[in-house]
């Protein structure tokens, strides 16, 4: 059966197992820091592995791991409680509070539901640690102490206790449907059964006593509840949780995953941090440039095509090089193929004779198209990496046009630019479903010879690439209505795309290209809404320099394009200075529908307040 | 209370035996007024929706002087919302005492919140009222899909409208009635991130250029989930497509969470919301841009679909299965 009917979802760690997530699994560099003792808010787009790495603190699949590397499995120094949520979950939550009940008692059976969860993650997790021991006279101990302290009438087994948490879920939706169905008699009978107002740590502390004792841990035993997708979660858990980072229970740590918050999450969690000291770790799940992600990359695709092809292969030989990562350094070295009859030797002799701009610089910097060999000096060398890419990509998309003309672009359907491993590894943008997604389409054109023509990798990325935005103009919240005027995230990139284009391919040869952008301290609200939507679907990625450090606010923040949009946007896959965003939108953005049912433009006007932008 | 009768009636039947109240929707569509022009004044009570938006539209005054002419009481409502629209049967008590009251339900030109809402209050009020509930849908004339649809404004259930309350340990079963807006769907399965998706579209449709524009908007679905799960279903036969529905969901609650998702056809919408009414481990979404989105022809075709649905308590169901 195909389980890939989403564009990525063909890996998707939601759906999966523990041992099924660590059969995959390569550890990126942030798995060593959320394995420390140590609160973490792990935080990263859609895709980018957030559950994968907190599945993989459980028990069940660092031994899976372990097996399946042959190695010892790693002894964290706490047990990992996973505690599963998805937007269904979420949703179902939420709508208790529309069930037309009193705003009270639905909060308060919305809070039992999702203590009822926890206390089912508990229970799996103590039935994995019991697992290892098989004792059934422990089981049988725990599960009736635990359904005492629990209130449950449950047979005495981490099974019994599942199905007796499921019978309560249940009852909260039955007393949700008789509120609804006989209001009078709800109103005569106010009082909640009890668990309802069970607080979840003190419902999981008294269990995970119980459990100390009768399976003998040891004295201060840690325990990490890691809770998933906290941005989808009700605001009164997030709250909660953060305000637990304040906690002085040494014993209990929070692992907490989240896409990239909005500004004022991010504020609550600051104002913590300063507080506190920073008694939390922010582990970030995105990267600046390509560079940073790519020895995941390449061990990824590396572990996948092993797999596939049931050897050991390097990717470059399967996939070749990207000719915009040749001249990369270090994981690649520094091989610049300056030599004649390389792809970059021949795409500067073709430039310098069609590109006048070109042709000037090259003259000013003292350099020989023919010999740029001969090229030894730092910064003349310097000059020749930069170029490169905009070069070749400036001669894949101008029409050569006699001097002093407007230069005329090459409408292309599909350039071989954007293929090689690199390419493969950059347009992921370390986003391991992204990247594993788009294999699983390569892997179907690998030839005999165990390689894949650059043609067939163009087509499959530049479809991906393709097929993403049109999915980002189809997700909720990827729009926003500002002056009674519609505008949308695809219109927002489109605009900061085409400037980036206009800037490097259509105007005069640039020495240091734009690529990136800071939003203004004038961008209104909807406009810094749309860019964090863009930011939790990995369309935009923030531009960090300090890794440790996620500024709250979006305004005055640095931003570039995901390179998965690259090819869409016909963009090289490196990261460029930055232009104020003010001026990618200048003029850009698109006529809509507004309410008076005319197409209307919307103007600067709409999207920064008055006041001198940046 | 959860729905234990569903039958295709007939309109001409219905007419001749007459119901104790009519609820039809008052907007842009031309075939709004096609059945209560079919049933004339054999409804003892007749109530229409009129949407708040888009009031000045040419075709809305004209179905508003139809809908004056038949005797229909008017209720102003968003389109978006359902809680002024269940109203329309809100004082059944006030109908003369019978053994099974007879509500019709037109749901042609209704929104998924107004024929949602009105049928998860009818399963409520038929706990103290019996009742016989006939929805009623009229089949258009195919137009093409708006140029620009813009995103969708709403992703999820309608607020107060799920049924649904399930630990999120298990997989989704994502079950998908297909419109022909395009990458609708995709967005939505990208969305869920579904471990299995089910694809549902209609074959015949009623106008058959539909199905042909259905799975043109929706190729790269098409060609990503597997076949076995892409079903057609017939417009005209809608106990088959409930029964295969029903079955298909028997199988699946057992390892999965069920999310049905009506992009498509009302009647796929009320099949989905009469299953999410009947099993509590489905959940039932819309995918919409908003009662403000644009407005498209609607022209009969000269069909009425009808089918009689009735409710009892979920113990007396499960007593009379076996």
């Amino acid at each position: 059966m195909k389980e890939s009917s989403s564009l990525f979802s063909s890996f998707n760690a939601r759906q999966l197992t523990p041992e099924e997530v660590a059969d995959t699994f390569v550890a990126p560099a942030q798995y060593t820091d959320l394995c420390k003792a140590e609160h973490t808010l792990l935080l990263g787009p859609r895709g980018s592995g957030k559950t994968t790495l907190l599945k993989m603190l459980t028990d069940p699949a660092i031994r899976a791991w372990a097996k399946k590397t042959d190695r010892e499995p790693s002894r964290l120094p706490f047990k990992a409680v996973y505690v599963p949520a998805d937007i269904l979950w979420t949703s179902q939550l939420n709508d208790i509070a529309h069930q037309g009940l009193d705003a009270k008692r639905a909060l308060a059976l919305e809070k039992a539901a999702v203590t009822t969860n926890i206390q089912y993650s508990l229970v799996e997790t103590v039935e994995q640690v019991d697992e290892t021991r098989s004792d059934r006279q422990r089981e049988s101990v725990t599960a009736e102490q635990i359904a005492q302290e629990w209130a449950l009438d449950a047979f005495p087994s981490f099974y019994g206790l599942r199905r007796a948490l499921r019978s309560r879920l249940s009852t909260i939706r039955s007393l949700i449907a008789e509120m609804q169905h006989l209001p009078e008699q709800a109103a005569a009978h106010p009082d909640l059964p009890p668990f309802v107002t069970t607080d979840y740590w003190t419902a999981t502390s008294v269990a995970l006593e119980i459990v100390e004792n009768v399976y003998t841990f040891p004295r201060g035993q840690r325990w990490a509840f890691c809770f998933d997708e906290l941005e989808i979660s009700p605001e009164w858990l997030r709250h909660e949780l953060f305000d637990a980072f304040r906690s002085t229970n040494q014993r209990l740590l929070l692992k907490l995953s989240a896409s990239p918050l909005q500004s004022t999450e991010m504020d609550h969690v600051s104002a913590l941090a300063a507080q506190e000291a920073q008694d939390y770790r922010i582990v970030k799940l995105w990267y600046s440039g390509p560079a940073e992600a790519s020895d995941f990359c390449h061990r990824l695709t590396q572990s996948y095509l092993n797999r596939v092809l049931e050897a050991p292969v390097n990717p470059q030989d399967v996939l070749g090089r990207s000719v915009f990562a040749q001249d990369d350094e270090g994981l690649f070295g520094r091989s610049l193929g300056y030599q004649p009859g390389s792809p970059f030797w021949n795409a500067l002799q073709v430039a310098y004779d069609d590109d006048p701009s070109l042709r000037e610089l090259l003259t000013a910097w003292d350099i020989d198209p023919s010999h740029p060999r001969d090229t030894e000096e730092s910064d003349r060398d310097q000059l020749l990496r930069k170029v490169k890419p905009v070069l070749m990509l400036r001669n894949e998309f101008r029409v050569k046009r006699p001097t002093g003309r407007i230069p005329k672009i090459r409408s292309r359907k599909m350039t071989t630019l954007y293929s090689g491993a690199e390419a493969l590894y950059a347009l992921s943008d370390g986003n391991p479903r992204w990247l594993i997604g788009m294999l699983s389409d390569i892997e179907a054109r690998i030839d005999k010879h165990g390689r894949v023509s650059p043609g067939a990798q163009a087509k499959i990325l530049a479809r991906t690439s393709h097929r993403f935005k049109a999915l980002l103009g189809m997700l909720p919240q990827s729009s926003r209505t500002v002056n009674g005027k519609q505008l949308a995230l695809v219109d927002l990139l489109d605009a900061v795309g085409a400037h980036f284009f206009d800037r490097i391919v259509r105007g005069p040869f640039p020495v240091d290209p734009v690529g990136s952008f800071i939003v203004d301290t004038q961008a209104t609200d909807a406009l810094v809404e749309l860019i964090e939507a863009g930011v939790r679907q990995g369309a935009i990625v923030r531009v960090d320099a300090d890794w440790h450090v996620v500024r709250a606010q979006a305004r005055g923040s640095r931003f570039r394009l995901t390179f998965m949009l690259s090819p869409t946007y016909r963009l090289p896959l490196r990261l460029y200075d930055a232009v104020a965003l003010s001026a990618c939108l200048e003029g850009r953005l698109p006529s809509r529908p507004g309410s008076s049912k005319r197409a209307v433009e919307i103007t600067q006007g709409d999207l920064f307040e008055p006041g001198q932008q940046q | 209370m959860i729905p234990v009768e569903f039958t295709p009636v007939s309109a001409e039947q219905v007419r001749s035996e007459g119901l104790d109240l009519i609820v039809a929707a008052c907007g842009y569509e031309e075939r709004a007024v096609f059945l209560p022009n079919y049933l004339g004044n054999r409804a003892t009570r007749r109530v229409r929706l009129d949407f708040r938006e888009l009031d000045d539209h040419p075709q809305r005054l004209l179905n508003e002087e139809v809908f004056r002419r038949l005797g229909y009481e008017s209720l102003l409502c968003s389109g978006d919302d359902y809680h002024e629209a269940v109203k329309a049967v809100d004082d059944l008590s006030a109908i003369p005492d019978k053994r099974r009251l007879r509500i019709g339900i037109d749901i042609s030109s209704m929104t998924r919140a107004w024929y949602w809402g009105l049928t998860k209050r009818l399963s409520i009020v038929s706990a103290k009222v019996p009742l016989e509930v006939f929805f009623f849908y009229t089949p258009a004339r195919f137009s093409a899909p708006r140029v620009f649809a813009g995103p969708p404004k709403v992703f999820g259930p309608i607020p107060g409208l799920s049924n649904s309350l399930e630990l999120p340990d298990r997989e989704i079963s994502l079950l998908i009635g297909l419109g022909y807006e395009s990458d609708k769907a995709l967005g939505l399965v990208e969305y869920i991130d579904a471990r299995h998706t089910w694809l549902f579209y209609t074959d015949p449709a009623a106008d058959a250029r539909f199905t042909g524009a259905v799975k043109d908007a929706n190729k790269f679905l098409f060609e990503r989930v597997d076949p076995d799960n892409v079903i057609s279903y017939r417009y005209d036969d809608l106990s088959h497509t409930l029964s295969g529905l029903d079955s298909l969901i028997r199988s699946l609650v057992r390892s999965s969470r069920v999310l049905i998702a009506s992009l498509g056809p009302k009647p796929f919408g009320l099949i989905a919301y009469l299953l999410s009414l009947l099993h509590e481990e489905v959940d039932v979404w819309r995918v919409s841009g908003g009662a403000s989105a644009l407005p498209q022809k609607r022209i009969p075709l000269g069909q009425i679909m009808g089918v009689r649905v009735t409710f009892a308590e979920r113990a007396d169901a499960l007593r009379a299965m076996f």
